[in-house]
């Protein structure tokens, strides 16, 4: 997913020279080849996260599109007062593009995790926030760039193969009986080998933030599991305020708001933390077949 | 609010009628800045034509009623308005927030912000000249320097920070010799006294070659020996009528 960005760029530059790519320090070598051709609409502007969100503010106010680009934890907990106030506050349209999603960069420690920044940035008005599962769908969702106010991309390194109709964030896997189960983004990968044998509606997210809650009220059940590859918690509020004066059964599937103390690979976190694929499996099948009281 | 002939006492008094009404805004730190608002908007270097230029941030924030009422005396901001300052359904706050229709650039009140956004403006568009006013105080925070790198190093030669130098906290943080530490980023530091507009437009007039940095030396509550260097009318308003006159009357430029 990460080498999309340099991509889009390059390939948007050509059509918008409005387009302007500020990286701090990060992702320098993948853009080599924009900074050859395009050089007066790239900068990297060196290690000072919170300066660079409110240049780019700055930018912003000029007419100019940003796009921001660092790890995500030095964008978003670092920085999160400048996104509320420069981009959010004044409503304007920067996209902030984030790589090291969660804990993609295991081995480097919590320095460099942020499972958090969905549910951080959940609770500002007027940010856009894109939660794409593959390259694919990051190309699509980089289109919306024009749009007003700032949005945020996260760039994850984990994927999944499932092609998906999908439709202002959202798109349906199948129909079922037993209950719903949102999925969102990179998450669908510890269930796209099971999908035929989950009897559930299942829908997609790859935007949470506006959520699509039309999609969500037409598959109601009363059974409802959000898998998410982020922190637990960071959407139930607007998913539950989207079923009013309906009765919800909830289990939630994702991050454990703690610090993940091993090194190793993601995987290997993912596996402790038995978010892998049979035991999601499991998981849900207890959940669908217990009856209620 | 009839418009006198001296603008600054006229806008002083307003400051304080407002402030009372409305039991908020800080009426010294506005005092302080006056005079350089004044320079900016009466010789036309944020407006031309009466037209707002888009190229002033008051990183300051809490100035913001100072800024509103230098803007009124010259028409840009109508009286009606003005007395609503801070009241429920006002557009103008104890803090700018983002506005073209009453002359705000940016929204500011939490420091430190005004300088990286006037920077990214002045990157933008390079024959524009910005222009920011920031809080002395406010140098304590990091993104004043992280940003003072980068108007060095992208030399944007074309954006004048102006620090209104009240030594307000200097007890809490000492900024000490801060024009000998602004020397190393800019070689263009001037001094000056912030009370005198003919010094004032002279050093936002010049041309250098680099960007420039204005220490403008003020006193805080400037105009009414009460308030002058005091921490406690900071954010204090007059507790009656009775108080409210006094202080307009003997209110001076």
């Amino acid at each position: 997913m990460r080498s999309a960005f340099p991509k889009f760029i390059e390939k948007e530059f050509k059509r918008n020279k409005k387009i302007f790519t500020i990286l701090g320090d990060i992702g320098v070598h993948s853009f080599r080849n924009v900074f050859k051709k395009y050089n007066k609409n790239i900068l990297n502007i060196g290690i000072l996260e919170q300066s660079m969100v409110g240049f780019s503010a700055g930018l912003a106010i000029e007419n100019k599109i940003p796009f921001i680009h660092t790890i995500a934890p030095f964008l978003i907990n670092r920085c999160y007062e400048q996104i509320k106030i420069d981009l959010c506050y004044q409503n304007l349209n920067v996209n902030i593009v984030s790589v090291g999603a969660s804990i993609d960069y295991a081995a480097l420690g919590s320095t460099h995790h942020c499972p958090e920044d969905v549910s951080l940035l959940n609770q500002l008005p007027n940010i856009s926030i894109y939660v794409p599962g593959n390259e694919d769908e990051i190309l699509k969702l980089f289109q919306l760039y024009k749009n007003k106010g700032p949005k945020y991309f996260r760039m994850s390194s984990q994927n999944h193969n499932t092609k998906i109709q999908i439709f202002n964030g959202a798109g349906v896997i199948k129909k079922g009986s037993k209950g719903l189960i949102i999925v969102i983004g990179p998450a669908l990968r510890f269930i796209e080998k099971y999908l035929n044998q989950l009897d559930a509606n299942i829908i997609y997210l790859n935007c949470v933030k506006p959520l699509n809650k039309k999609i969500l009220q037409k598959y109601y059940k009363k059974k409802i599991v959000i898998i998410q590859d982020f922190n637990i918690g960071s959407i139930t509020t607007e998913v539950l305020n989207t079923f009013k004066n309906k009765t919800v059964i909830l289990k939630e599937i994702g991050l454990p708001k703690k610090f993940f103390l091993n090194y190793g690979t993601s995987l290997q976190h993912y596996k402790k933390l038995d978010l892998d694929e049979k035991k999601i499996f499991k998981k849900l099948l207890n959940f669908f077949n217990k009856k209620l009281n | 609010m009839k418009i006198l002939k001296n603008k600054i006492v006229n806008a002083k008094k307003n400051i304080l009628d407002v402030c009372f009404a409305a039991q908020e805004g800080h009426i010294p730190s506005s005092f302080s800045v006056l005079n350089i608002l004044n320079v900016l908007i009466k010789k036309n270097l944020i407006f031309k034509k009466k037209k707002y230029l888009n190229n002033f941030i008051l990183s300051k924030g809490h100035s913001a009623i100072g800024y509103y009422a230098v803007l009124n005396q010259y028409g840009y901001i109508s009286d009606k308005d003005l007395k609503k300052f801070a009241t429920f359904n006002s557009k103008l706050g104890g803090h700018p927030k983002n506005n073209s229709k009453y002359h705000i650039t940016a929204s500011t009140g939490s420091l430190g912000h005004g300088l990286p956004i006037a920077a990214g403006m002045a990157f933008a568009k390079k024959n524009k000249k910005v222009f920011v006013l920031l809080g002395d105080q406010e140098c304590n925070e990091g993104t004043l320097w992280e940003t003072l790198l980068l108007c060095s190093h992208h030399k944007l030669n074309n954006l004048t920070i102006i620090i209104d130098r009240n030594y307000s906290r200097e007890e809490a943080l000492s900024l000490g010799k801060l024009e000998k530490k602004l020397r190393i980023f800019s070689k263009y530091v001037f001094v000056i006294n912030g009370h005198n507009e003919e010094d004032i437009f002279k050093i936002l007039k010049k041309k250098t070659k680099h960007y420039k940095i204005v220490i403008a030396k003020t006193i805080k509550g400037y105009g009414i020996k009460e308030m002058e260097n005091s921490n406690e009318w900071h954010h204090k308003f007059p507790k009656d009528i009775n108080e409210l006159e006094i202080f307009k009357n003997k209110v001076y430029s």
